[in-house]
């Protein structure tokens, strides 16, 4: 019969279809709404409706089995186990239908739920009912299986094929576990494998140590899952979550339990799993928190002292029930903060919840005592009016400071020194675990950070590779640029700075060239270069030294440079042979190779007595010639060095202006030096760049000046004296000025470019695909 | 006095940050941090200190004697001076900031003592945070008069001022020392040879005295007796403790304590005079040869004959881990501390198993003694360890260079740590191996326990190292090659006491269960927080790591 109520509510509900359809079509949001509530109504009425399922009963599929066969148990088991799974899903379909996932859930899991309870009708009913007749109970089960499966259908119908689409095949490969798992009445692990013996599940014995690792796995994975999903998906799955967990707590309900008062669900924990669909399905703020700070402490609290009987298994209903409430109300309102499903909270969300925990306190006072005195037996909910935590403090002496109210013909009664102390203790676990809740933000705050840079890092690699065809992370990217220094639309701010140390900077510096840079003090000589050199990172703009970019591959790039820096700190405590086999080592130069090339600089640079002291004891032109060998001691494509002649004696000044020429001319290597000497620049360098307050303000040619019979002295203070109301630091405040010529010079103002510019467009399109 | 003022700010900014003062929520939440800080302490203090007198320890009739409190008074003191001496030796004389110093047109004196002043702020700090809560417990226990306790605020404070320049008093002899042995090598072989020699045998006396049976219960008068007659041979003995003592804390008159009396008053004259007598010394001192002990010198002038030494190839990260831990183990102090650690700490374990062997004990008991063995080795050997919290830091200017080089950054910043690593293997094992055979442990379990400890001493490290490059403190180390306050090295402490205080739960909590295979799931436990450490050091170093965002 309950075949018949199966196929005969799916036929009308078919045809009803089929007759209004283009009013249904016009409709179908609403009319969708309406059979979700209906078949949460048939489903409340079933659940409460019956005495539970026979399966709490059963242990493996061999004892207790009401069953002919365990093949038929085992199957009766997994289909109220889907029958509830796919329950949950279509009564949220309605308002997510918009999602994808709801969408492939409903056409292929629900459907196939829908059909094998089909198939299984009369062996789950059975497990409600106890009987293979027709009563309401297994009627609406049927009705509940039929709407399941119209609404199934219908989705199926919309989007024409059964298949998952492949876009959202991974989101649906990995909800569909979380499901199954969340939606798992308590009674099913046990009917199906046993219990797993009589173990403690209490005072962190094994069993309830896997329990509270389940727990933090659940927090910590369903996070790893839904952190990178958009709010209202966060939702949909939280929702979804607290639905199946109230479910499966209300597995053994029915509706003559809800007669005895101490059997209500009025803990805190059972309270808040109440509250959490509600919490998720209309987004109250105050509830959120209280669920959040007084909620989550108390299931904490409890998981560490779980209530549950310790000669029960470890997989009896019972003890699930238990976890499955607990983890779900510790877990979902972490989540739901973390996804930014709700905000982070304030103080006052804090004080908020303690409103509403101080009037549940009173309430569940009054209650107790109320129910206490009216049905004569102990009332003990949230351990408010009993002796269970008195007893574990050694504080039973408590119990007997009371106060006596009479209400009518009861006499309440109140342990008032106890539950004040109750009340103002939890408050401070409370604000304890708001703390900790801090700290944890914090935590994730620095994760999400590192791991948004990570995924800058590669996409930005993925860009790269793409934008000069289909090259591996390693390869010379850009062909163009090989043998060259380009710098494009380099801009350079420091921390959180409002002005830019550099901006807008374009320089080419092409193979056999040397090339100097001048500038004031604080111009960006040295910002520039650090940026070069991948000391810094750019704000904006790219850097190529030989093809490489030393952001994108600053490994490859590194190994182009052999860099002088404007200070002579390297390291003191090793001595000069030391550090420069060190830095060779990192260049992987050969133990020929170094040692040709260090004989050589050696005897160039005067330094054989000293190489083998400790760098501590050498002078300031010392420690220079010790940096340009480690930096010449892989015979680099591009020399760079910041204000190198500092200091030095006139001889060592002379040895390293010839090793510029000679490193420059050989085999095509490019050097650049940033200095103050205008006189060495004038006689070393081909080509000079002037920089002031971050801008490149001119570039000329030495041997255009020699043509002219102009010295760079002259050009240089003419063109410093033009500029010297010139730009700004703060880009703001130059960007219109308009490009200025020079005779002998080209000068540069370039406008300067939006924020979205700053950022390469291809690693903007590899970020949103 | 301006000048004076100029340079203090000046040095006091460099060294601590107390950009707090400018803002009433960071200064009200530093406030707060004290307060909560300087409670815990004083709780604690309170606890032991009541624990001493309800065992009538030091006293029959439940009272604690003032003579305690000296005790403790002089083993801080000692414990100060030394490391009040040692540190202003390198603040006042071995300082890069001193070139600079020496050029600003003040006076030496003006100098030392702008110097001196700034390490008297992060002393009085210090003094705050352990002496004086520990006297304000004893103060609670003993129910001192409220004006007592303002008493022994004050008079506290004051002394850190005599300590401070007492120390600035040594350091100029411990500088002339350090000289000397920094010039002769074997001289400084022979002194570390000496020291450690001396505390080997120390231990080696301890553990001799102790009696092959130790049974508490039974010789609990003999003990309370011996501890008895030890204070009081204090008191009588190192009598300027005792009366110093008073002084803060009032004398015993029969049970009664008696506070503020002539002899208070001539005690306080006598610290005042010692004051002034110590700041004339420093004066005259610091006035005649401050500014030839402190001004930099560069004394190698490259003349010394030298063997010819042959270049050295090597593989980029062995080249790292080579070179690197050649670096600290050149550097002063990294390579000393080291060494006593890995003798100290053996025989620290030698010491304290010794008096448990003496201890007849049931399951229970063995099963502790696994525990405190591990707590105590771990907090050994993490607390020598901390320095890896400014392992990066400390190379101050020269840190950037080693960015431009060819490598990626995890092993450029985790071949930094190769020394430290090898450096509590040979500091574990060791201890590991003489507790395996003291207390007659399995040669499997106690493989599985040293690395087990090996494991969270490494994890100690790279989290100390990953907190140094995500927040370095290069501008400190810059300038005066030290931060005088380092939140990470603090946090790297705080990690040290915590990690150790779990692996000590750990360890009891698994073999106090009845499940099988106790020191393997620890150590699983352990492997597990050691790769957690390890990916996101590697995450991190990935995605967070930059010096150069360090100058804003």
């Amino acid at each position: 019969m309950s075949y018949l109520v199966c196929f005969g509510t799916a036929a009308v509900i078919i045809a009803l279809y089929v007759v209004f359809r283009r009013w249904v079509e016009k409709h179908i949001s609403i009319v969708l709404k309406v059979l979700s509530g209906l078949l949460c109504v048939v489903f409340f009425i079933r659940y409460f409706g019956s005495k539970g399922s026979l399966l709490a009963d059963v242990v493996a599929v061999g004892t207790n089995n009401p069953f002919e066969s365990g093949f038929v148990c085992a199957m009766a088991s997994i289909c109220v186990w889907l029958e509830i799974a796919s329950i949950t899903v279509t009564e949220i379909f309605p308002y997510f239908e918009h999602r994808p996932l709801m969408h492939n859930l409903s056409k292929t899991f629900c459907l196939v739920s829908a059909v094998l309870n089909m198939v299984f009708l009369r062996w789950t009913a059975y497990t409600f009912t106890g009987s293979y007749g027709l009563d309401y109970v297994s009627a609406f089960m049927a009705i509940e299986v039929a709407i399941i499966f119209c609404m199934s259908l219908h989705t199926l119908w919309a989007d024409k094929s059964f298949w998952v689409a492949k876009g959202q095949l991974k989101d649906f490969l990995v909800f569909l576990p979380v499901v199954l798992v969340v939606a798992l009445p308590p009674y099913t692990l046990q009917s199906l494998f046993g219990n797993m013996g009589y173990y403690y599940t209490t005072s962190l014995a094994s069993y309830h140590r896997m329990y509270l690792y389940i727990a933090v796995l659940v927090f910590v994975g369903m996070y790893m899952l839904l952190r990178r999903h958009d709010r209202e998906f966060v939702r949909m799955v939280l929702l979804f979550m607290s639905l199946a967990a109230l479910v499966s707590f209300l597995y053994d309900y029915d509706f003559s339990r809800f007669a005895e008062p101490s059997m209500w669900p009025l803990h805190l924990c059972c309270a808040v799993l109440f509250v959490l669909p509600v919490v998720f399905m209309f987004r109250i703020n105050w509830l959120y928190y209280f669920t959040l700070f007084i909620g989550v402490a108390g299931a904490v609290f409890a998981m560490f002292v779980p209530n549950t009987a310790t000669e029960l298994g470890a997989l009896s209903p019972d003890v699930m029930r238990f976890w499955i409430n607990h983890i779900a109300v510790f877990a979902l309102p972490i989540l739901a903060v973390f996804c930014g499903v709700y905000e982070r909270p304030k103080v006052k969300d804090f004080l908020y919840s303690l409103i509403v925990y101080a009037a549940y306190f009173l309430v569940i006072n009054f209650v107790n005592a109320w129910f206490t005195a009216l049905y004569d037996t102990s009332v003990d909910f949230f351990f408010t009016n009993g002796t269970v935590i008195m007893s574990v403090l050694g504080a039973e002496s408590l119990k007997n400071i009371v106060w006596v109210v009479h209400l009518g013909n009861l006499e309440l009664t109140f342990m008032y020194a106890y539950q004040l102390i109750f009340l103002f203790a939890y408050a401070a676990l409370c604000a304890i675990w708001w703390a900790v809740l801090i700290w944890i933000f914090h935590a994730q705050d620095i994760y999400l950070a590192s791991e948004d840079r990570y995924r800058e890092i590669k996409v930005e690699e993925y860009a790269l590779c793409q934008k000069y065809g289909q090259k591996r992370p390693g390869d010379c990217m850009n062909e163009e640029t090989k043998d060259k220094l380009v710098i494009r639309d380099f801009s350079k701010r420091y921390g959180r700075n409002t002005f830019y140390s550099t901006h807008d900077i374009n320089i080419e510096v092409p193979a056999g060239e040397i090339c100097g840079f001048l500038g004031a003090n604080g111009a960006g000589k040295s910002t520039t270069i650090k940026c070069v050199v991948g000391i810094q990172p750019p704000t904006a703009g790219t850097i190529e030294i030989n093809g490489y970019d030393i952001e994108k591959q600053p490994a490859e790039a590194k190994a182009q440079i052999g860099y002088v820096p404007d200070h002579y700190a390297l390291y003191e405590n090793l001595t000069g042979r030391e550090y420069i086999n060190y830095v060779a080592d990192l260049y992987g130069i050969s133990k020929a190779e170094r040692d040709a090339r260090l004989d050589d600089l050696l005897d160039k640079l005067t330094m054989k007595d000293a190489i083998d002291a400790r760098i501590s004891s050498y002078s300031h032109g010392m420690k220079q010639k010790v940096a340009i060998m480690s930096a010449l001691v892989h015979n680099p494509k591009l020399w760079i060095l910041d204000e190198p002649l500092t200091g030095l004696d006139p001889n060592s000044v002379y040895e390293i202006k010839e090793c510029m020429k000679e490193h420059a001319h050989k085999d095509g290597n490019i050097v650049f030096f940033s200095t103050h000497l205008l006189d060495v620049a004038e006689t070393v360098c081909d080509r000079v760049l002037i920089i002031k307050h971050g801008h490149i303000i001119a570039e000329v040619r030495v041997a255009d000046l020699k043509a002219r019979g102009e010295t760079l002295e002259q050009f240089y203070l003419q063109v410093i004296g033009e500029h010297n109301e010139g730009h700004s630091p703060y880009p703001d405040e130059d960007s219109t000025r308009k490009n200025t010529s020079h005779p002998g010079g080209l000068f540069f103002n370039r406008p300067r470019k939006s924020k979205q510019e700053e950022k390469p467009a291809e690693a903007k399109d590899a970020a949103e695909n | 006095m301006n000048e004076f003022r100029t340079l203090f700010q000046m040095q006091l900014k460099e060294k601590m940050d107390i950009s707090f003062l400018k803002s009433p929520g960071r200064m009200t939440l530093k406030v707060l941090q004290f307060v909560i800080e300087f409670a815990v302490v004083c709780v604690v203090a309170y606890v032991i200190l009541y624990l001493c007198q309800y065992f009538n320890l030091f006293a029959p009739l439940g009272h604690l004697p003032v003579g305690v409190m000296s005790v403790v008074f002089a083993v801080m003191f000692l414990f100060t001076i030394i490391t009040c001496t040692v540190s202003l030796s390198k603040n006042l004389f071995q300082s890069s900031d001193n070139a600079v110093l020496f050029a600003l047109p003040a006076s030496s004196e003006m100098l030392f003592f702008s110097k001196l002043a700034v390490y008297l702020i992060s002393e009085i700090k210090r003094t705050y945070l352990f002496l004086v809560p520990v006297f304000i417990a004893y103060a609670i226990l003993v129910s001192l008069p409220w004006y007592a306790y303002i008493w022994i605020i004050v008079m506290l404070g004051i002394f850190t001022l005599f300590l401070v320049l007492f120390a600035g008093l040594l350091s100029i002899p411990i500088n002339y020392i350090v000289k000397f042995f920094n010039r002769f090598t074997v001289a400084k072989i022979v002194g570390v040879v000496v020291i450690l020699g001396l505390a080997v045998w120390f231990i080696v006396w301890i553990v001799g005295i102790i009696p092959d049976n130790v049974n508490l219960v039974k010789n609990w008068v003999i003990i309370t007796e011996t501890l008895r007659n030890a204070v009081s041979w204090f008191q009588t003995h190192l009598y300027i403790f005792y009366a110093f003592t008073m002084f803060l804390c009032g004398r015993y008159e029969g049970l009664t304590i008696t506070f503020w009396t002539t002899y208070s008053w001539a005690v306080l004259l006598i610290l005042i005079g010692c004051i002034a007598a110590l700041a004339g010394f420093n004066y005259l001192i610091s006035h005649y040869l401050y500014n030839r002990v402190a001004v930099p010198q560069y004394t190698d002038s490259g003349e010394k004959e030298r063997k010819p030494v042959r270049n050295h190839a090597h593989k980029g990260f062995a080249s790292s881990c080579i070179y690197e831990s050649l670096r600290l183990m050149r550097a002063g102090g990294v390579l000393g501390s080291t060494l006593a650690s890995i003798i100290i700490i053996p025989c620290v374990t030698v010491l304290i198993n010794t008096i448990y062997s003496a201890i007849a004990t049931r399951t229970l008991g063995d099963y502790m003694i696994v525990a405190f063995n591990v707590m105590i080795v771990l907090l050994l050997a993490t607390s020598s360890n901390v320095w890896t919290s400014s392992v990066y830091s400390r190379d101050g200017e020269s840190l950037p260079l080693r960015s431009a080089m060819p490598q990626k950054p995890f092993p450029m910043l985790f071949s930094r740590l190769t020394y430290s690593f090898i450096a509590t293997i040979l500091m574990v094992v060791p201890s590991c191996v003489i507790f395996m055979i003291m207390e007659d442990m399995a040669t499997l379990d106690g493989i599985l326990l040293a690395i087990f400890m090996l494991f969270i001493c490494f994890g100690h490290i790279i989290w100390s190292a990953e907190m140094d490059f995500t927040h370095p403190r290069i501008e400190a180390f810059k300038t005066s090659g030290a931060a005088a306050t380092n939140s990470n090295e603090a946090k790297s402490v705080v990690l040290s006491f915590i990690l150790s205080a779990v692996a000590l739960g750990l360890v009891l909590f698994f073999l106090l269960d009845t499940s099988k295979l106790p020191y393997v799931r620890i150590l699983v436990i352990a492997a597990v927080f050691l790769a957690y450490r390890i990916v996101t050091f590697w995450f991190k170093s990935r995605t967070m790591y930059g010096f150069g965002e360090d100058k804003e």
